[in-house]
């Protein structure tokens, strides 16, 4: 097999991806073109599932801000550490929730063999809300910022080198939105806010965040769609939070990266869904002409190569499978207009003579 | 420090390339604030050339 080809995987969260948009179901894809690259950078969205996770030695998994200055030739990422993992609680958590949580912690530590600790509940409740954008995409807000800070800050000093946040999330059970969503229609509407609580803390601290919500257990519903079942196995969606992040790379300012980390220029394919084009870490590989993917994997936004006249910019797959083929194709350094029919013959161009 | 959601409209020039876009929206983001997060979320093409994007994003406004 060739070197490795790094290659970066975008599912962006909170867009009501057919693949990804719920429990970690973009995780096959994930786990496939972690083969067919032997080295994929991609974000907490593709890889939580909840109570479900797949750990893979060739998989970075780094949060949504530091994959956006990682992918701007900001960040570097430095693999091979296992992280010790501070746990962040919302003050608004209910004792018995907590507690969940808490067991779920010390579960992954005697089970997983997971270092864990120690454990900060914020000065006052974070506050979350959620809201929908014009364009149906989920967003969110925090009444609190700076308790979620102080909080980071003291994990951080007291020896966490990551940090897994539980933040209280608004229940709505019984509403349109989330029964559309455990029936495998509409938009996660927690995505939102839960990217801006990562953001934040990774933005502040540098360090792998990732979060998880806390949120009231939902009653049976026979008609849940597969996609959605990985969060409502278990009493909270921790687990892959602290699987993923006990291997996260270390975020390095570009400018004192070391031999063997990986920096943005050393970036060979971004995969991505084909109407999700404009997001931050896409237009940085667009400036620095890394080969797009773009998937076929409907969603609310129709961002697409067309409406941005990019037809000509990106290499197109009708699925996660071929763009695997694709990866694989490039790695092994065969052309991809040899995969392809018609072969349109070489023709010789005429040279402009002064 | 507080958070407030923005959206914002942009023309895509046609004379720019994609390698452009990124640092055009970020100057006109950071009119408002620091983006601590933001996509384009709806593109057309622009009647003289170039795309009408749509951008959306949460703003961090420092206070204090």
């Amino acid at each position: 097999m060739a070197a490795v080809f790094p290659t970066l995987m975008i599912v962006p969260t909170g867009i009501g991806c057919e693949i990804g948009g719920y429990a970690g179901d973009a995780l096959p894809a994930a786990r496939l073109l972690a083969a067919a690259s032997g080295c994929l950078v991609t974000h907490p969205n593709v890889m939580n599932g909840a109570a479900l996770y797949w750990s893979d030695e060739r998989i970075f998994y780094v949060e949504g801000w530091g994959l956006d200055r990682f992918a701007a030739g900001e960040l570097a990422l430095r693999g091979g550490r296992r992280q010790r993992i501070g746990l962040l609680l919302d003050a608004a958590i209910e004792p018995c929730l907590r507690d969940r949580h808490l067991q779920v912690a010390d579960a992954c530590r005697a089970t997983l063999g997971l270092e864990i600790g120690p454990v900060v509940t914020t000065d006052v409740a974070l506050g979350v809300t959620l809201r929908q954008g014009e364009s149906g995409v989920s967003w969110g807000s925090l009444e609190h910022p700076d308790a979620l800070l102080r909080a980071g800050e003291t994990l951080r000093d007291a020896g966490a080198s990551a940090i897994a946040v539980v933040a209280r999330f608004p229940d709505d059970c019984g509403s349109e939105a989330l029964e559309a969503y455990r029936h495998g229609s509409g938009v996660d509407g927690l995505a939102g806010a839960e990217a801006v609580i990562s953001h934040l803390l990774v933005r502040h601290l540098q360090i792998p965040c990732a979060h998880a919500p806390a949120l009231a257990p939902l009653p049976l519903d026979p008609q849940l769609d597969p996609r959605a079942a990985a969060e409502e196995l278990a009493h909270t969606f921790l687990p892959c939070v602290l699987v993923g992040l006990s291997r996260a790379p270390d975020l390095i300012q570009s400018a004192t990266a070391q031999p063997g980390d990986l920096l943005a220029s050393g970036l060979r394919a971004l995969v991505v869904p084909e109407g999700a084009l404009g997001g931050e870490a896409v237009l940085a590989c667009l400036e620095r002409n890394v080969p797009v993917i773009a998937v076929s994997n409907p969603s609310v936004l129709q961002v697409s190569s067309q409406s941005l006249g990019l037809e000509d910019r990106v290499i197109a797959a009708a699925s996660y499978a071929e763009a695997a083929g694709l990866v694989l194709a490039m790695r092994e350094g065969v052309a991809l207009p040899s995969l392809q029919r018609p072969l349109v013959p070489l023709k010789p161009c005429s040279i402009a003579r002064d | 420090m507080k958070l407030e959601s923005l959206q914002l409209q942009l023309v895509l020039p046609a004379h720019e390339t994609a390698r452009d876009w990124r640092g055009r929206i970020l100057e006109h983001l950071r009119l408002h604030g620091e983006p601590l997060r933001w996509a384009i979320t709806s593109a057309d093409a622009a009647p003289e050339g170039g795309s009408e994007v749509l951008i959306e994003a949460v703003m961090l406004q420092h206070t204090g």
